[in-house]
C-alpha cells in the first residue's frame, strides 16, 4: 500500500478530532481504514484512546473561547446548559478563523434556532450584544472629532455635514431587556429580577480608553444613529428622525454634544 | 564574541506575556529579561491588549510565538493571517518570530491545535517550501518549535529530531526548541531524550522552551498548567551545557500563578545559564568547538 498523502493523513487525523456532526460522511478509502492502521502501537495507551486527546480538546476550546465571549449568556444558561450548548455549537458549526477567539462569532445565529432558545427567547439577542461587545474591546479607537469642531459648522452647513463613527461603535436592539441582563452577568441569578415583557431595549456599544460600555438609546437616538452609520448626511438623518417622532421636536442637538464629547465622531465632511 | 549559534538573538530568560498580569507589569514595570507575546493575541486587537503589548515592548524585548500559521498543512498559507502577523511584526519589532512543526486544520476548518505530522520527505519538503515563503513576506527568518504529541504515524520514515532538523536546513529557518515537548514525547514514544539532543545542531537552535505537563497515567499530557519538573530541568542543563545560554522562556498557557512565580522559574533558569556560562566547557562551545 503506498504512504497516505499529507492531505489523506489530515483529512483522518480532522475526522477523529471533529465531533460526529460535521465529520464528512463514510468515504471508503483509507479514512475508514482502523486507527491502528495509522497509529504506531504504543505502551498500553491504545490509539484510539490517545486520539481522544484532541477530540476533548477541540471541545474544550470552543467551550472555552465561547465561554470567554458571552459570560452573559452562559450566565443566564448556567454552567451545564452552556457546555452542552458549546458542544451543539463546536458539531453543527465549523470552525473558519484562525483566532478561536474569533469561533464564537456565528453563536447569535446558531441560538436562533437551539432549543434553548424557546425558553429563553432573549439570547440570540444578548448574544448579538455580547458579540458586539467583543468586537469593540478589539476594535480600533481613532483620534476623535474635537467636538468644537461640530460646535464652530456654520448653521447652513449641518444639513450636508456627514458624520463618521469611530469602528468601535456599533447598536444592538432587541424586543427585550438585553442590556439590564447582560448588566447582571455577575450577579447570582437568585437574587436577580428582571421584568422581560414588553421592555424592549436599544444598545449602545462604545468605548471609554480601552474599557467597553453598553448603555441605553432611547428608540428616536437609535433612529438617528442608524442613519449617521448608514452614511446619511445630517439633513436627511434629522429629517427622517422628524417624521417619525410625534410631540415636541427631541433634543437632537444636546445628543450631538454629548456623542461627540464622548468622541464617537471621527471626521466630519461636508458634502 | 561570535556565537555557534549564530544569528539569533541572546535575550536571557523571559516568560509569556498574559493578561492576568498587565496591570502588574504596566504599573511596576519588574525587572525580566524579555516576554513573549501569542501572535493572535495582538494580531487581530486594535484594543487593549495591542496597547499593553505596544507599552511593553518600549520597556524589554518582546518576541511573538503564533499558534495558527500552520505551516505544515495541506491547505494553502492564509495570506490575511500572513498579513496581519506582518502588521504586527511592523508595529512590534520582536526580537525573534516563532510558531510550531505542526498544523492547525485542513480543508478550510481550524482545529485549533497543534497537531502531528507525519515524519516523512513529503512534509518535510511542504513545510521547507511554505516556510520559505513565510520567511519572504515577513522578510526575516522564523523559528518553528517541536510539538508534543499523544500519536505517532505508522508511515513516518524518521525519528522527530531528524524531521525538525531536516526542515529547518531544507526551509533556512530556525529552531524553537521545547525541552518540555521533548521529554513528553519521549515518555509518549519511548524514547531517550538525549538521542533527541544528540540529533540537533546547536546552531540552529534560536530559542528554548521550558514548561510542565500532566501525568494522565498511559501518557504525559502537555498542559502548560505547572513548574516544570526535575527531569526537564535536567534536560535543559544538557542542552545549555552543549550548546551555550539561548535565549529561554518559561512557558504557563493555564491556571497562570502570580508574576512573581512566573518570574522565580525564569530566574532559576538564569542560574543555569549564568552558571554554564562560566564554565569552560561552554566557553569551548562557544568558541565553535564541537557540541
Ligand atoms: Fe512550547
Amino acid at each position: 500500500m503506498t504512504p497516505p498523502s499529507l492531505r489523506e493523513t489530515q483529512r483522518w487525523l480532522k475526522a477523529r478530532i471533529v465531533p460526529a456532526g460535521q465529520a464528512e460522511g463514510p468515504s471508503g478509502g483509507p479514512a475508514a481504514a482502523p486507527d491502528e492502521a495509522w497509529l504506531n502501537p504504543q505502551g498500553g495507551a491504545p490509539g484510539t484512546a490517545r486520539l481522544a486527546v484532541y477530540a476533548e480538546g477541540y471541545l474544550a476550546r470552543i467551550e472555552e473561547a465561547l465561554a470567554e465571549v458571552y459570560p452573559a449568556t452562559r450566565h443566564v444558561v448556567g454552567r451545564h446548559a452552556f457546555a452542552a450548548l458549546a458542544r451543539n455549537y463546536a458539531s453543527a458549526i465549523p470552525s473558519q478563523d484562525y483566532n478561536l477567539s474569533r469561533a464564537g462569532r456565528r453563536l447569535p445565529e446558531f441560538l436562533s434556532t437551539a432549543p434553548l432558545a424557546g425558553d429563553l427567547p432573549f439570547l440570540p439577542d444578548l448574544a448579538r450584544l455580547e458579540w458586539a461587545v467583543a468586537e469593540a474591546f478589539h476594535a480600533a479607537w481613532h483620534p476623535p472629532l474635537d467636538p468644537s469642531t461640530l460646535a464652530a459648522l456654520p448653521a447652513e452647513a449641518w444639513p450636508r455635514a456627514r458624520l463618521s463613527l469611530q469602528p468601535a461603535v456599533a447598536r444592538v436592539a432587541s424586543d427585550w431587556p438585553i442590556l439590564d441582563i447582560w448588566e447582571a452577568r455577575e450577579r447570582p441569578v437568585a437574587e436577580t429580577r428582571i421584568a422581560l415583557v414588553n421592555r424592549p431595549q436599544r444598545v449602545l456599544v462604545t468605548r471609554r480608553g480601552v474599557a467597553v460600555q453598553c448603555e441605553l438609546l432611547d428608540p428616536p437616538q437609535d433612529r438617528l444613529l442608524g442613519a449617521l452609520m448608514a452614511g446619511a448626511p445630517l439633513g436627511a438623518a434629522c429629517e427622517a428622525l422628524a417624521a417619525s417622532v410625534e410631540g415636541d421636536p427631541p433634543p437632537v442637538a444636546d445628543w450631538f454634544a454629548r456623542w461627540a464629547g464622548a468622541g464617537l465622531f471621527t471626521r466630519c465632511d461636508i458634502l | 564574541m561570535e556565537r555557534r549559534r549564530g544569528r539569533w538573538p541572546a535575550l536571557g530568560c523571559g516568560v509569556g506575556l498574559r493578561a492576568d498580569h498587565y496591570d502588574l507589569i504596566t504599573r511596576e514595570w519588574p525587572a525580566m529579561d524579555w516576554f513573549e507575546a501569542i501572535s493572535e493575541n495582538y494580531m487581530d486587537s486594535r484594543g487593549r491588549p495591542f496597547h499593553m503589548l505596544d507599552a511593553v515592548r518600549h520597556r524589554y524585548p518582546v518576541a511573538l510565538h503564533g499558534v495558527s500559521l500552520s505551516i505544515g498543512s495541506a491547505d494553502p498559507l492564509d495570506p490575511r493571517y500572513l498579513e496581519q502577523l506582518k502588521a504586527l511584526v511592523e508595529r512590534i519589532e520582536p526580537a525573534i518570530v516563532s510558531d510550531h512543526l505542526c498544523w492547525t486544520g485542513v480543508d478550510g476548518q481550524q482545529l485549533h491545535d497543534l497537531l502531528p505530522l507525519p515524519f516523512t520527505e513529503e512534509a518535510v519538503a511542504h513545510v521547507a517550501a511554505r516556510v520559505g515563503q513565510v520567511q519572504a513576506a515577513l522578510g526575516r527568518p522564523i523559528l518553528l518549535e517541536n510539538v508534543s504529541a499523544y500519536v505517532t504515524y505508522r508511515h513516518s520514515t524518521m525519528p522527530e529530531w531528524e524531521f525538525l532538523t531536516a526542515v529547518a536546513r531544507g526551509a533556512g529557518c530556525g529552531i524553537l526548541l521545547d525541552l518540555n515537548n521533548i521529554y513528553v514525547n519521549a515518555v509518549n514514544h519511548r524514547f531517550d531524550p538525549l538521542d533527541y539532543l544528540a540529533g540537533i545542531s546547536g546552531e540552529l537552535v534560536g530559542q528554548f522552551h521550558l514548561a510542565g505537563h500532566t501525568d494522565r497515567g498511559a501518557f504525559l499530557f502537555d498542559t502548560h498548567d505547572r513548574p516544570v519538573i526535575e527531569p526537564v530541568w535536567g534536560l535543559y542543563q544538557e542542552a545549555v551545557r552543549r550548546w551555550g545560554p539561548i535565549t529561554t522562556l518559561i512557558e504557563w498557557d493555564a491556571d497562570i500563578p502570580p508574576f512573581e512565580h512566573l518570574a522565580a522559574e525564569a530566574a532559576q533558569a538564569r542560574a543555569i545559564l549564568t552558571e554554564v556560562q562560566r564554565l569552560p566547557l561552554a566557553l569551548s562551545v562557544s568558541g565553535g568547538g564541537p557540541g
